[in-house]
């Protein structure tokens, strides 16, 4: 189990697809809802968005990797009865994380730019094919 | 499944899930973890069994990730070595939640597995759980294990059986007690209880009779009563001239006073003839061995009364607490001793004719509530181990297949330097997460069975009500299932590592013997297991045949019953049959009953002999004399209502009057036994009762056998006497119905009257006894009927645990011969392809079943040689090896079994060759 190296931090490369999607979830509750900004609200936000249920501990991992490179920052927030009085770790987007979603996105954006339509129409077509056995 | 069922397990799984949680400690760093989970856990009361699993996997996610090396570097303790535990901590969890997750990809399989062992725990846990009720846990009372049941025994009783190590007990006189209540060092604290009836307050339904009890002081201590209103007696309320006063039991108190406080009173209150001071606690109950019903009204036992004073009367029954220093068979000791002293001081209403004395005898009061059950719980115990066993064999069997088709997975995880303790790991964790599913799904079954044990079981199980599923049997039956998990995990991988190697990764053909010999080892066993269920189950159902065709003797078809109190006052005595005939008439004179004979009787058939005289041939002296006879006092056409054939001699007539010569009818066994044929008319014999009358009757007719308690007992001898000869207080009274006569159509032939007639019959008797008429009303059929619940119950219990067996046993062999038949394909394709003929393909896999079934059927016979023994108390009419029920067994399994063999040698013989080739 590679660990990351403490002295690495904020010279981190590229983003993966789980650390993308938290980041961009981060970004949509501290415009709408600030006081969601915590492991839970993250999950229930990509949840609701994507119909994807992300594992607390998969979310956690990515959570703390982030931390570690410096692109969200964590302080505790208060605490509330329906968490057995416990208090929420809240995340905070940092300037850096900004801009390394931005390059992602944008590197996204590059890449993908003019074949989304021709992919919609491929999966459309895949979809009618496939049968839905285990493939091996 | 429904409802109550699903939530019991998701509850169940929440609080596995808390416990989980609390692993993670309370340390800063998982605070907002364990307050994500609080936060995410669906709180209201009735949550789904979806949602708690999601829960689950929520929470092992978490634990997992928190218990992970990286983050526990990250929690700064990467310079600390991890220690052992805690990397275990990390795999085992980690399995666990890999097993989840197989579990929610793999439903077919995994739920083969689940339901399997579900079954077997299911079927464990629920005997279980009535043997820890009713065997293992003491009586609510304090100090129970020294609370002992104390009451006469007599010289000899042979026609009841009792359980080993038990004194049969008979009520204990009044002034007796007292004697041993002064002079018994053994107990600090004796107590008694005399059963009576009461007249219940009348709430519109006409008088009714209530259960009642007089008590002596001390009693409702002793078995720690508590009061729900008002006080317990008072030592003053034992005093011969005391205000009378009574307590309510807390039902009676509900149902028939409104739950009204304000009938409490004190005694010396105007106009009160009897003065309510308590109402007991509503949890109290009476213990079983004394009564099966908690008394409604309770009374002080006012031991001066003079109606104490005869020894003879013995209507007590005595309860004491043992002293310190005492136990049961010092208790015993003095207590034969202080017999034998009280019948050389009082040898009136202690000594019998022939100068036997009456005993005293002592039983602990859980044993003497138990009974005879202990062995029978035995019984289903040992069968649900036995299904428990095929369980636990077909999983093991089901986890290797599973292990075998993922050798692959395996070798090349080896291959990557897994070692065979990991492989093992994952094996064990996951047949671990799996049995502990199948723990859960088997105390759901076990619920649901536990409820219908308490429901079908006849009403001679002890301690019934006190019978529930509570969580020390539901941790207990989770806690074996994980060790049941841990047996077959390592059973499998034990079988999987003899085949795996590297070599396996090239030449997959090898390696298979070693636990393909495992898996027939397990098959044949399961087959042995379920041919001894099937031997027993057969066993039991041959017997219970014979019971339910055993000739009665007589005809209940038609024949209803009900019993009335004749006896109204002393100057009945000696009259007491005017109020038989009056009954008689009443009863006959019913205009819609459709009834066309009555009949009287002191007792009835299928039940408990209620008279037994002593009999005395002429000529023999005391110490000759037997008992064991069942008397019966009837009415001269009893036999004829009843359809009891007269072999000999004549039958009663209305010439046997109160003054003419006293004479007896007795039946065939009678006969034979004592004079060897049943040529005995004129014979004479005396009949000895405990009021030292001794009548010489004459004995003018012969009746055929009758049973008289239940059919396993056999035909036992009885005698009749007219009721005109023998005053009798209480009457059962038999009216036959025109089954087809009198408008009463189809619905009469079974076992319901019409309101109407139950209504007009009830009026009829209550014009001769008013007192609760023929409230025991019913049909002689289902009295036979209630003889034989409990042989019915066992039977279905063992017939269903055999099937169950069976079942599971020709599933493992099915399941064997494919994983044969597909493992070999390309051998039987290459053998098709050369010309081999369909018979003979068939026959190689047929042969293999056989092979396998055979050698299940010696085994199993083998057992059953063991295990019939265990069941011969509970047969009758059949030898405990007898070929017919081996028949049965061996023919039921061997009929499983060939369907389950030709199956897949049908599939082996179909065997496209060409097919085959060109896949590989």
């Amino acid at each position: 189990m590679a660990n990351s190296d403490p002295s690495s931090a904020s010279t981190i490369k590229t983003l993966g697809e789980l650390e993308q999607v938290v980041l961009f979830a981060l970004l949509h509750l501290q415009n709408e809802r600030p006081d969601a900004c915590y492991s839970k609200g993250i999950r229930d936000e990509i949840e609701s968005r994507t119909g994807r249920r992300v594992a607390p501990g998969a979310l956690y991992t990515v959570l703390d990797r982030l931390e570690v490179h410096g692109l969200v920052a964590s302080r505790f927030g208060e605490a509330t009865p329906q968490r057995g009085g416990r208090r929420k770790k809240l995340i905070r987007l940092e300037p850096s994380g900004v801009q390394a979603l931005a390059q992602a996105a944008d590197r996204f954006q590059r890449m993908s730019n003019g074949l989304l339509n021709t992919l919609r129409t491929l999966d459309s077509r895949l979809e009618t094919s496939e049968s839905g056995g285990e493939a091996r | 499944m429904n409802t109550g069922f699903t939530q019991y397990l998701a509850r169940l799984i929440l609080r596995l899930c808390q416990w989980l949680a609390r692993t993670l400690g309370e340390s800063k760093g998982a605070e907002s973890l364990r307050g994500d989970l609080d936060e995410s856990i669906d709180r209201s009361t009735n949550a789904t069994l979806r949602a708690s699993l999601a829960h689950l996997r929520d929470t092992l996610s978490t634990t997992i990730y928190w218990w992970r090396p990286a983050t526990r570097a990250a929690r700064g303790r990467a310079a600390a070595p991890i220690k052992p535990r805690e990397s275990a901590m990390y795999n085992a969890l980690e399995d666990v939640h890999s097993g989840l997750r197989i579990l929610f990809r793999r439903r077919g399989f995994k739920s083969a597995v689940l339901l399997t062992l579900g079954l077997g725990i299911g079927a464990t846990t629920t005997i279980f759980s009535v043997v820890d009720t009713v065997l293992l846990r003491p009586l609510p009372y304090a100090a129970a294990d020294r609370l002992m049941a104390l009451g006469t025994t007599f010289p000899d009783q042979p026609w009841r059986k009792d359980a080993a190590g038990l004194r049969r007990l008979a009520g204990v006189s009044v002034r007796n007690f007292a004697d041993w209540r002064e002079r018994a060092t053994s107990f600090d604290h004796l107590a008694a209880l005399e059963s009576r009836g009461a007249l219940l307050p009348d709430v519109g339904r006409g008088l009714e009779i209530g259960s009642a009890a007089s008590v002596t002081a001390g009693f409702l201590e002793l078995l720690s009563v508590k009061m729900h209103l008002g006080r317990s007696f008072l030592a003053e309320d034992f005093e011969a001239n005391a205000p009378p006063v009574r307590l309510l039991s807390y039902s009676i108190w509900r149902d028939r006073y409104g739950a009204d406080s304000s009938i409490l009173g004190e005694p010396g209150q105007a106009g009160a003839a009897e003065v309510v001071v308590g109402v007991l606690a509503p949890d109290f109950k009476l213990p079983e061995a004394i009564r099966n019903e908690t008394p409604d009204i309770w009374w002080p036992l006012k031991e001066g009364s003079p109606r104490y004073l005869n020894r003879g009367m013995r209507s007590l029954f005595v309860l004491g607490r043992l002293a310190p220093h005492a136990t049961l068979e010092t208790a015993r000791e003095e207590m034969d001793v202080l017999a034998v002293e009280l019948a050389e001081e009082f040898p009136d209403g202690n000594v019998i004719h022939d100068g036997r004395a009456f005993g005293v005898g002592v039983n602990g009061l859980k044993a003497q509530t138990i009974g005879g059950a202990a062995r029978l719980l035995g019984l289903f115990f040992g069968a649900a181990g036995l299904l428990m066993l095929v369980a636990l064999l077909n999983s093991t069997n089901l986890m290797l297949v599973r292990a075998l088709a993922r050798r692959r997975e395996f070798e090349v995880r080896q291959a990557l330097g897994a070692g065979r303790a990991r492989l093992s790991l994952l094996l064990i964790t996951e047949s671990v997460t799996l049995a502990l599913c199948g723990g859960l799904i088997g105390v759901g079954l076990a619920r649901l069975g536990v409820g219908a044990f308490v429901r079908l079981s006849p009403q001679s199980m002890p301690r019934l009500a006190e019978v529930a599923l509570d969580v020390r049997v539901v941790s207990l039956a989770l806690l074996m299932s994980s060790l049941l998990g841990l047996l077959v995990g390592v059973l499998a991988s034990w079988g999987l590592g003899t085949g795996l190697s590297l070599e396996g990764l090239r030449s997959r053909a090898q390696a298979v013997a070693a636990p393909s010999q495992l898996r027939s080892g397990l098959v044949v066993c399961q087959l042995a297991i379920a041919v001894m269920l099937l031997v027993g189950a057969s066993l039991l159902m041959v017997s219970f045949l014979n019971v339910a065709s055993f000739d009665p003797g007589f005809e209940p078809k038609g024949l209803w019953t009900f019993s009335a109190p004749l006896k109204s006052g002393p100057q009945d005595v000696g009259n007491l049959w005017r109020r038989w005939d009056a009954m008689l008439e009443a009863v006959g004179s019913v205009p819609a009953a459709g009834v066309t004979q009555v009949a009287a009787s002191s007792n009835l058939p299928f039940q408990d002999p209620n008279w037994a005289p002593a009999i005395l041939l002429e000529g023999q002296s005391f110490e000759e004399m037997t008992t064991g006879t069942a008397g019966y006092v009837i009415t001269p056409n009893f036999p004829e209502v009843a359809r009891i054939p007269l072999l000999r001699g004549r039958g009663l007539s209305a010439a046997d009057s109160s003054g003419s010569a006293q004479v007896a009818l007795v039946n065939e066994t009678f006969a034979t036994q004592h004079f060897g044929n049943i040529d005995v008319v004129g014979e004479r014999l005396r009949l000895s009762r405990d009021d030292d009358r001794l009548d010489t009757v004459e004995i003018v007719g012969v009746l055929g056998n009758v049973v008289h308690n239940r059919v396993e007992d056999g035909y036992q001898p009885a005698i009749y006497r007219p009721y005109t000869q023998e005053d009798w207080p209480r009457a059962w009274i038999t009216f036959r119905r025109d089954e087809d006569g009198a408008g009463m159509g189809m619905a009469t032939q079974g076992l319901s009257l019409s309101t109407a007639t139950t209504d007009a019959v009830r009026e009829a008797a209550a014009t001769i006894s008013p007192i609760a008429p023929a409230a025991d009303l019913a049909p002689l059929n289902s009295r036979i009927q209630r003889t034989r619940a409990e042989p019915l119950f066992r039977t279905t219990l063992l017939v269903s645990f055999s099937l169950v067996a069976t079942i599971l046993a020709v599933l493992g062999l099915y399941g064997t011969l494919s994983h044969l038949v597909s493992r070999r394909r390309k051998e039987i394709g290459i053998r098709i392809a050369l010309g081999a003929h369909t018979r003979g393909v068939m026959t190689l896999v047929a042969s293999r079943g056989a092979l396998l079934t055979g050698a299940g059927l010696v085994l199993g016979l083998l057992g059953s040689w063991v295990t019939t023994r265990l069941l011969s108390a509970y047969l009758f009419g059949v030898e405990s090896m007898s070929p017919e029920a081996l028949a049965i067994g061996v023919g039921a399994l061997a009929l499983a079994s060939m369907t389950a063999t030709l199956l897949p040698a049908r599939r082996a013989a179909l065997t496209d060759p060409a097919e085959n080739l060109r896949a590989e």
